[in-house]
């Protein structure tokens, strides 16, 4: 994780904190989460400061969560970011 | 790190996950069963937390999120039926350990052997450091055999340990095999066939059967008018013998050849002149006839 933490070193504050590792049509591993308002094999959705992150896929399920770190199984399609001001990214 | 498996019921169980996730338990390998159910499992030490947090309690016409342990499956399963069966266990423990080590244990000793010479026997066992209920140094049985063979009459001897038991065979050599510069004593069973002395006096005649033991020659002199006096005997004899024997569970060789050494015929005193060997069922009879020659002072 040295390589983001050297990227996000000087990024803005709304960025920094935040942070998801996504293999492709794979697992997933989110940073700075703070709840999790949908979970279903299907779709999980995290709450985060920048706002809500939709995941979609095939039998996602939660492998580890603990201090806002949330480690993500199974296959990841989609990653979408809605944030509450700018809309969906 | 131990982990135990719950299950929490409640309406958007999910939510369940953020506010423990904010208690600071970590949650692992979570997945949602169905609407209602989410299974997940927590460290061992942090259950009771869980518990605390989410006690189960039931309001009026509402429900809360209801947490329950599910039952442990694989290794774990196994691993806690034999913490309720420690008596098994322990036992099971117990059993290997002593079959393992009771094989270096002497815990009975089996003496097939002529009781005179149980003593002796004993005697030699103990200075070999071979004793019951004591620990047994493997390897030693050829230097036991050999300091029993060493005893007088000796003639066949085995050491055996199978297990925890120590067996001593021992056989000797029936016929008397001392004679002594007074007397010139048959060393063995048979029919006297050849006496000859040249100093001291002649008990048998030949042709006649002798027992072992019997004396041949006197060590006197008799002179015409009837007085005697001592003389060192120097004479020779000649006994025509037969040693038969039965034997269970070897092979016709080995019968014979057990007979053969039993009979003490590697001697240089025996000459052997016939051997039958007679199939008696599953057994073997072996008859070994020889010359057994004797001489004294020559």
């Amino acid at each position: 994780m040295r390589l983001f933490e050297e990227l996000f070193e000087n990024a803005d504050d709304g960025v920094y904190g935040v942070k998801c590792v996504w293999k492709l049509g794979g697992e997933g591993y989110f940073e700075g989460v703070k709840g999790l308002t949908e979970f279903s094999p299907a779709e999980i959705r995290i709450h985060t400061r920048l706002g809500e992150v939709q995941v979609l896929g095939k039998g996602l399920s939660v492998k580890k969560y603990a201090d806002g770190d949330l480690y993500v199984g199974g296959r990841i399609y989609t990653l979408t970011l809605a944030t509450p001001s700018e809309g969906k990214c | 790190m131990l982990k135990e498996r719950l299950c929490l019921t409640g309406i958007n169980p999910e939510r369940a996950l953020s506010r423990l996730a904010k208690e600071g338990i970590p949650v692992f390998s979570a997945e949602k069963t169905d609407k209602t159910n989410l299974c997940f499992s927590v460290k061992k030490g942090d259950v009771a937390k869980v518990f605390a947090i989410y006690p189960n309690a039931k309001r009026k016409g509402n429900f809360v999120y209801a947490v329950r342990r599910l039952p442990p499956t694989g290794w774990l399963k196994g691993a806690r039926k034999l913490k309720n069966s420690v008596g098994v266990l322990v036992g099971a423990v117990l059993f290997v350990a002593v079959t393992t080590l009771a094989d270096d244990w002497v815990l009975q000793i089996n003496l097939d052997a002529p009781a005179v010479y149980e003593a002796q026997i004993q005697e030699v066992l103990k200075r070999h450091g071979v004793r019951q209920y004591a620990l047994y140094e493997k390897g030693k049985e050829d230097l036991i055999s050999a300091s029993l063979l060493a005893l007088d009459g000796v003639s066949y001897c085995s050491v055996e340990k199978r297990g925890s038991v120590l067996t001593v065979t021992l056989k000797t050599n029936s016929f008397a095999t001392e004679t002594t510069n007074e007397e010139f004593v048959a060393e063995r069973t048979g029919i006297l066939t050849e006496l000859t002395v040249l100093r001291g006096s002649a008990l048998c005649a030949v042709g006649t059967e002798i027992a072992a033991g019997t004396s041949l020659v006197e060590g006197r002199i008799y002179t015409p008018e009837g007085e005697s006096q001592p003389a060192r005997i120097v004479a020779y004899a000649k006994l025509q013998c037969e040693y038969a024997c039965k034997y269970t569970d070897i092979t016709q060789e080995q019968a014979f050849a057990r007979a053969y050494l039993e009979a003490c015929l590697d001697s240089a005193q025996a000459q052997l002149t016939e051997s039958r060997i007679e199939k008696d069922g599953e057994d073997y009879v072996v008859t070994l006839s020889y010359v057994w020659t004797q001489r004294l002072g020559i």
